[in-house]
């Protein structure tokens, strides 16, 4: 049923609609507002495309939970299993100190230079500029709370392991084994120097200058 | 005809002249807080060191600003102009129209004080707490009543698609606005979810979700179905298509909630549900693109010379490859790399800016004009307009697709030796923004489009001579209709009862099935007898982190993902979060994940870190919070907020409600003494940053006791 | 099968040069079709008879 007040439906132009040749076949008798609809069938393409999704899912939701498909944890857990093994090689690898290797290293690298990287990439948050201590202790003066000795050797465990208690982290599984090396070359030359803020003593005197 | 009785009557047209001023006053607004925002990011500075202004704070107005005030007027002038006159009838009611224009805007100025002052529920999108969402209700029910009491009193029997549209939103938005808002209050400005957790989760993201579908997208679907083929003078492309897809975006679209929430702590079924069902939702929304573009078919011509025609092609363009991407990212393989990245941000300002801000844009030239009866004053500063917008959103979206990617191709690198290749989270913010800058000139670019409209329509408006309020005429409506051969869908359409009806039944289908199971969930959240409920100084602290709006930075679930158990660690449970109201996963990773951030630093790294940042990160982009170490923080309202989670749940003991204030202080006073140690006065021991500490300080510790207690037994076994 | 694939993608440089060819590509484009003397070949393009258009009116 065409509309009775077509003076009301044409827009102010008084134009007509403009419907073209092929179209006019598809033209449905009606309007709203001056409005008409074609009745074009629906697009093969946007059919397919849909019913395509449609499948997928349905075969993708029973893999996953009809048939047994891994679920996240499993997949999680197969992948940890992989990183473990590798982080383990790693781990062997810094498990004992060698001091061999750490002293050949320091004379083929320019160990203070990366060292000082290494520090203010990762050290500096806590024990501040060159060394004065501010949430971690001063590693300028002579007082030490985990270690004997300012040497590597006593270090190193300190460095790769850190300490919970005290919000140390655990480096080793962070940065490389190179990296905690040029940490240890820095830190044993800060030895007596003056950092511009220095926190006051922690821990027990171990050294003498 | 001759025996036809023709009814005279008149359109309420003041009132869609009242809500196109107040959209464009308030477009304004949202883009000029948009820009304020993407600069914040691009640059601490600008966060100005006030509490009110920092990008916590912000960032949850420009969203509101741009969703309900500057969408939301938009539509509800594109509906009330079109629905008279798709039904041949003056509005229901000219005073309900107006108590809905005035509700609203009041709602609208509410929202910009509360929400700086910090009265936030955390939800993202329902941040308005309870007595603004109350009136949003109550301003809503009387849209509700304008809209179909004006479908009652149609001439024109059968309801054209863009109405069908209108029905699906104001029936969905209802339902969504109202089952995610219900809460228990507090006090005046403060309330807590009744749900908690993971059901949180799903019901917020079923609503935030689902206000995407029907508040920003299914009205202006219908405001396409109207404007575009008015404008060009053409018939729309296809009835058929117009049905399937309606039918089948309205019932699909409600499941996809949860792609919000993928590798979380919800059920995988229901994470794999929503992600195919995201996928079947391509091709219908596709359908509304289809029709949209094919209506111009033989009005091409038109589309390069008329702004109204080349705003809306384009909005709907950029609609068709948002609702390509959406799909994309919510295949899971997809999503573990794109989630609490950038890449969502520019997928969400394709859609809001490329389909909303546009179609928002063709309709006001459209509608200015016509209805102050002269012509644009400029079609120059439209195009001008149109190219601005266009480059600035391709800037944006350019920008947040390489930042996106490029952070998170940062955060998942492992080396060979099993390590992280950036551990240092900052490295992966320092890379990016420079895209922070080119997003933020590409919002300049937006905003300043936007100003040349409003400075074009207003000299527009200027130039009329003024429209006299224009008489129509139309027979009475048919009780029954003279049509012959109706299809069934035809007859339905006749019927808007009924019409409702299937519709409200087609959008409850998926929500009920998704979220019933989690409502349902004691058997199904594992309980663990390890998650303890915060402490009253931790609630203290949790509600400072939601105030300060820390979860628009910093998410709180980390995925079963190999590179986040080495980042953060073992991945988030659902029984961790089973206290949590509101839950705050987050969704984004503008600063790093603190699911487990207890004990990872002490308390007094965490007292630097909030006063200023740069000190333990120096190219932090996180404001200064100074305001913390001033401020005391809530102690008398804290027996309240005990009462209240404990009516919700909560199993606090007699003694914590006895003692809530005693216990609040003398947790505060442990960890003050502990910072005192290093320099800190006593006298802080009352102020913010200490509640803060005390929560931040909880996180992730239970689950780690719990995990502790498993190994234990099982190598006992 | 997709997540296997992304896992391996170690370059974060990628979606850098990504957007420099996309840019590249679309501003070279704009630039290509703008280019003097090239303004009368899209004149008559657009008179066509092409399967959707009807005649504008010139």
């Amino acid at each position: 049923m065409s509309d009775k007040n077509d003076k009301n439906d044409k827009n102010d132009k008084n134009e007509k609609l403009h419907v073209l040749e092929d179209e006019k076949a598809l033209l449905i008798d009606h309007s709203y507002d001056g409005i008409h609809e074609l009745n074009h069938p629906l697009p093969s393409w946007w059919m397919w495309t849909w019913s395509a999704t449609i499948l997928y899912s349905i075969f993708y939701f029973i893999f996953y939970h009809m048939v047994g498909g891994p679920n996240l944890t499993q997949e999680f857990e197969k992948d940890m299993i992989r990183l473990n093994e590798i982080k383990a090689i790693a781990a062997a690898d810094v498990s004992n100190f060698d001091i061999e290797h750490y002293n050949t290293w320091k004379k083929t690298n320019d160990s203070l230079k990366i060292g000082k990287e290494v520090y203010e990439e990762n050290c500096i948050s806590c024990h501040a500029e060159a060394g004065g201590g501010d949430i971690g202790p001063n590693l300028t003066d002579a007082y030490w709370i985990n270690v004997k000795e300012r040497t590597a050797t006593a270090l190193f465990p300190v460095i790769r392991d850190g300490v919970e208690d005290n919000g140390m982290p655990a480096w080793g599984e962070i940065i490389s084994k190179e990296e905690m090396y040029a940490a240890m070359a820095y830190i044993v030359s800060l030895k007596g120097t003056t950092p511009p803020e220095a926190k006051e003593a922690q821990g027990e005197k171990v050294e003498e200058f | 005809m001759n025996d036809v009785k023709m009814e005279r009557f008149k359109y309420d047209d003041e009132l869609t002249k009242l809500f196109i001023f107040a959209t464009v006053i308030w477009g304004f607004v949202a883009l000029l807080l948009g820009v304020t925002v993407a600069f914040q990011l691009a640059s601490w500075k600008v966060n100005m060191g006030l509490e009110w202004s920092t990008f916590g704070r912000l960032r949850p107005l420009h969203t509101n600003a741009a969703i309900f005030a500057f969408v939301g007027n938009a539509m509800f002038a594109g509906i009330y102009y079109s629905t008279q006159r798709l039904t041949k009838s003056r509005l229901f009611s000219d005073v309900l129209g107006r108590i809905h224009f005035w509700g609203w805007q009041l709602i609208i100025v509410a929202a910009a004080i509360s929400l700086p002052l910090g009265f936030t529920t955390g939800k993202e999108y329902a941040e308005l707490e309870w007595p603004i969402d109350i009136a949003i209700a109550v301003i809503w029910v009387v849209f509700a009543i304008n809209f179909f009491g004006t479908l009652v009193k149609r001439r024109e029997k059968h309801l054209y698609v863009a109405l069908w549209f209108y029905i699906a939103t104001i029936v969905t938005v209802t339902v969504l606005h109202v089952v995610n808002s219900i809460a228990f209050p507090v006090d005046f400005m403060k309330s807590y979810p009744v749900y908690a957790g993971i059901q949180d989760a799903l019901v917020q993201w079923w609503y935030g979700h689902n206000a995407v579908a029907f508040f920003l997208t299914t009205p202006f679907l219908g405001i396409m179905y109207y404007f575009i083929p008015k404008a060009a003078n053409r018939p729309v492309y296809s009835y058929r298509l117009s049905i399937i897809h309606f039918w089948s975006l309205v019932f699909l679209y409600i499941w996809a909630g949860p792609h919000h929430l993928l590798y979380t702590s919800v059920p995988d079924w229901v994470q794999t549900t929503a992600m195919v069902f995201s996928v079947m939702l391509w091709m219908p929304s596709w359908g509304g693109m289809i029709n949209g573009l094919l209506t111009l078919r033989g009005a091409w011509d038109k589309v390069r010379t008329d702004p109204v025609l080349k705003f809306m092609a384009t909005s709907v363009t950029f609609y068709g490859m948002a609702t390509f991407e959406g799909p994309l990212l919510a295949i899971k393989s997809i999503n573990g790399m794109a989630h609490y990245t950038d890449w969502i941000v520019g997928h969400v300002h394709s859609g809001t800016i490329g389909w909303n801000y546009m179609i928002i844009s063709g309709m006001l030239y459209y509608l200015v004009p016509k209805m102050w009866n002269t012509t644009l004053y400029s079609v120059k500063m439209a195009n001008a307009q149109f190219w601005l917008a266009t480059i600035g959103l391709l800037l944006y979206m350019m920008s947040m697709w390489t930042a996106g990617i490029t952070q998170a191709l940062m955060w998942r690198a492992i080396d060979e030796t099993g390590k992280l290749v950036y551990p240092n989270f900052i490295e992966t913010v320092v890379r990016i923004v420079p895209m922070y800058w080119v997003r933020a000139f590409g919002g300049v670019l937006i905003l300043a489009g936007f100003i040349l409209m409003m400075y074009n329509l207003w000299l527009t408006i200027k130039k009329s001579k003024g429209l006299e309020e224009q008489e129509y005429m139309a027979p009475a409506m048919e009780k029954v209709t003279s049509e012959v051969n109706q299809t069934a869908h035809r007859k339905l359409e006749g019927l808007p009862t009924l019409f409702t009806v299937l519709t409200t039944i087609a959008i409850l289908v998926g929500g009920i099935i998704e979220i019933t199971p989690s409502l349902i969930s004691d058997t199904f959240v594992e309980r663990d007898s390890e998650i303890k409920p915060y402490s009253p100084l931790e609630i203290a602290g949790r509600d400072i982190f939601i105030k300060e709006g820390c979860y628009v930075c910093h998410s709180q679930q980390i995925r079963p993902m190999p590179d986040e158990a080495l980042r953060y660690g073992p991945p988030s449970t659902a029984a961790e979060s089973v206290y949590d109201r509101p839950f705050q996963w987050g969704s984004r990773r503008i600063g790093p994940d603190l699911a487990r951030v207890g004990g990872k630093y002490n308390d007094m790294w965490h007292f630097r870190h909030m006063y200023d940042p740069r000190e333990v990160t120096p190219k932090s982009i996180m404001p200064e919070y100074t305001w913390l170490f001033k401020k005391k923080f809530e102690i008398k309202t804290l027996p309240k907020k005990i009462k209240v989670m404990t009516a919700l749940g909560v199993p606090y003991t007699d003694h914590q409600i006895k003692n809530t204030v005693l216990l609040a202080q003398k947790q505060a006073f442990e960890i003050t003494k502990g910072l005192n140690v290093d320099g800190v006065d006593m006298k802080m021991q009352n102020k913010e940053i200490i509640a803060l500490i005390a929560y931040l300080q909880r996180l992730g510790v239970d689950g780690a006791r719990s995990r502790e207690l498993k190994k234990q037994v099982r190598s006992e076994q | 099968m997709i997540r296997e694939f992304l896992l391996k993608i170690n370059q974060p440089w990628l979606p850098t040069l990504g957007t420099a060819l996309f840019v590249g590509i679309f501003v070279g484009m704009l630039i290509w079709i703008n280019r003097r003397g090239s303004n009368s070949y899209y004149e008559e393009a657009s008179f066509l008879p092409l399967d959707e258009g009807v005649k504008s009116e010139r």
